[in-house]
């Protein structure tokens, strides 16, 4: 079969994203849009869009009924649920199957064993992946102590049962180990009843690795190499590049095998994305998660590869083989990605929604900008805060940095505020150009330098 | 079906918006809208009744005291921001706590949850009242003092202006 109306239902870039592939291929678009959405760029490059609901997402990107609804009231035979929302949510996929509307990406099974991170680990070590080294069983002092010495120092203790971080303990010397199991062991109890812990190894220079992967119906997987998002925040990724040429090849090699390994373990189709951490002082890797969704960092993999990646999804969720073959792939250049976010990042990172007075992007052959914003829209305050992408390419890593650096200078967004200064800030520092990073560099770097988090100190919580 | 598309519901709506008319009635190929409105209904969400925040569920005695991890949003995760403090005491002497930035304004730690305080409720200082969200980041609202909450004047969900009064709490003696 061949798609002929796929319904969008997200919004943002990647719903315009979304909606140029769809044409690209001859297929007619839908897109959702709530009520803050009702003129947003995807609701007029699109066939047709539909209101969802209201501004809340709650009450409309996060309502699959409504969704679903719209897809098959308008005619659709597919859906494509973009990322964040109801991407990765096992039910969209179920009920789209039910209406006998073709859900562009994983099976709902696959999205539901890999949405739980103890049975995704599983399923990982039984596919031959490394993960974490580490115990879930660690009730008593004893055990604990030989945990420790069986993974090394150091170490991180948490509860086993319930997350959030509470009674975390960083363990760093054998001496402490008594202390700290005893104390972590105490708040488990005292917060969910049962002492018990989870011991893992903990990795502190570490840099993150994922791989893009591509299935099709018919058993065949690919990966299309990997990019590393090292900079981060808070866990949110900020600069994504590829290939990894910070990391030696032979490890580089074995992580692409462990990805493609686990797909197949999984049966998985259509596109996804399987996350390492790679500890750069003992040269060894580890599997995190898999992301089983489009990402925002795809066009990364796209500038290396050449790959239209949303319209590889689009082909395969319509049933058609993957036309090439490992050995075709091949990754040409190195691509950088900046998140441009409408965020102040001398107050805190502190969202600055708002009207867009002047919006003028770099404009050259290495330079692409996916994006939904122009001189003019109003960032409305109900969403996520990202306003554009940046991809730049270069002939190799020193080529992909220094323009990178230029085109962010010629970036300019006026009316509200966005992260282009501190990117400018973080691209210009040497260790970024050296490739001397991890995990944790981009905070040290705020905490040296204006982007402190002026008066504004905030900790990690799960939401939704 | 007809050939009514979502664009001409829009212009239709439109021109009802447009209009001074109370009923408005339209035919096409089959398909009837009949509108009807009385007058006064417009603008009914400027002027909403105050202390209008959800009060059910209010005998389960001490609602989430601690800063709780809020349910709300389409993230996975995002990063909430400690507590902050805004308020001013007002003419009629309670202290008005006030928005700290425009966003969400949340009752709750997470929907259907019972809320943080109701009117009438003791707060300690530091106790959280709300949480205000813009573009995921979660802001603590908490209370400035001990005291008494007097009266809450948005309602859950709401979106807030700027240094908008949430709330006012009577200080403790």
């Amino acid at each position: 079969m061949s798609l002929r109306r796929v319904f969008v239902a997200n919004r943002g870039e990647i719903a315009v994203r979304i909606v140029r592939a769809c044409h690209a291929l001859g297929i007619e678009t839908v897109v959702a849009v709530s009520d803050a959405d009702r003129d947003s760029l995807a609701a007029r490059l699109a066939g047709r869009s539909v209101c969802i609901g209201p501004a809340r997402s709650s009450t409309s990107y996060l309502n699959v009924d409504a969704v679903v609804t719209a897809a098959v009231g308008t005619g659709c035979d597919a859906l494509h649920p973009g990322y964040g929302f109801l991407a990765e949510n096992a039910a969209l996929a179920d009920a789209c199957t039910e209406m006998g509307v073709v859900f562009v990406g994983p099976r709902a099974e696959t999205i539901r064993e890999m949405g739980n991170k103890i049975r995704a680990r599983e399923l990982a070590a039984r596919a031959g992946v490394p993960i974490v080294p580490g115990a879930s069983d660690v009730a008593d002092f004893e055990r604990a102590a030989s945990v420790a010495k069986e993974i090394g120092l150091p170490i991180l203790l948490k509860a086993a049962s319930g997350g959030g971080g509470r009674g975390m303990q960083v363990v760093r010397e054998l001496a402490d180990l008594r202390g700290a199991f005893e104390t972590a062991s105490a708040e488990a109890r005292a917060a969910f009843g049962d002492g018990t812990l989870y011991v893992e190894r903990l990795i502190l220079n570490a840099r993150h690795i994922e791989v893009q992967i591509i299935a099709d119906q018919h058993g065949k997987v690919l990966h299309l190499g990997e990019r590393d998002c090292t900079l981060q925040r808070r866990h949110q990724k900020i600069v994504e590049e590829g290939p990894a040429a910070l990391v030696a090849e032979p490890l580089l090699k074995k992580i692409r095998d462990a990805a493609v390994a686990l797909a197949v373990g999984v049966r998985y189709e259509n596109a996804g994305t399987v996350e390492f951490i790679v500890d750069q002082d003992r040269n060894e890797f580890f599997f995190l998660e898999v992301n089983t969704r489009i990402q925002v960092e795809h066009p990364v993999t796209e500038a290396l590869t050449g790959v239209d990646l949303v319209q590889e999804q689009l082909r395969v969720a319509a049933g058609e083989p993957l036309k090439l073959d490992q050995k075709q792939v091949r990754l040409t250049g190195h691509a950088i990605e900046c998140r441009i976010n409408a965020e102040a990042a001398h107050k805190g990172f502190r969202p600055s929604p708002g009207r867009i007075t002047a919006w003028r992007e770099p404009e050259h052959d290495f330079v692409r900008v996916d994006t939904h914003c122009y001189p003019g829209y109003v960032v409305p305050p109900f969403y996520d805060s990202m306003l554009a992408k940046l991809i730049v390419v270069g002939a190799d890593r020193a080529e992909a940095v220094s323009r990178t650096r230029q085109v962010l200078e010629e970036f300019s967004v006026e009316g509200i505020e966005t992260t282009l200064p501190f990117l400018r800030t973080l691209l210009a520092r040497p260790e970024y150009v050296s490739g001397a990073v991890n995990t944790r560099w981009v905070e040290k770097v705020m905490s040296e330098s204006d982007f402190s988090n002026a008066g504004i100190s905030e900790r990690p919580q799960v939401h939704g | 079906m007809s050939d009514l598309t979502y664009q001409d519901v829009l212009n239709i709506l439109r021109l009802i918006d447009s209009g001074q008319f109370e009923k408005f009635e339209i035919e096409y190929e089959g398909t009837r809208i009949k509108v009807s409105r009385r007058a006064g209904s417009a603008a009914t969400a400027a002027s909403r009744p105050s202390s209008a925040a959800p009060t059910t569920g209010g005998a389960h005695g001490e609602a989430a005291k601690a800063p709780a991890a809020p349910a709300h949003g389409d993230g996975k995760s995002a990063p909430a921001a400690a507590p902050k403090r805004a308020s001013s005491t007002s003419a009629a002497g309670g202290i008005e706590i006030k928005a700290p930035m425009a966003g969400t304004f949340y009752a709750a730690p997470s929907p259907g949850a019972a809320p943080f305080v109701e009117t009438g409720r003791s707060v300690r200082k530091g106790d959280q009242l709300g949480i205000v969200e813009v573009m995921k980041l979660f802001t603590a609202i908490t209370a400035p003092c001990d005291g008494v909450v007097r009266s809450i004047l948005v309602a859950n969900e709401e979106f807030v202006q700027n240094e908008q009064t949430l709330m006012t709490i009577e200080a403790a003696k």
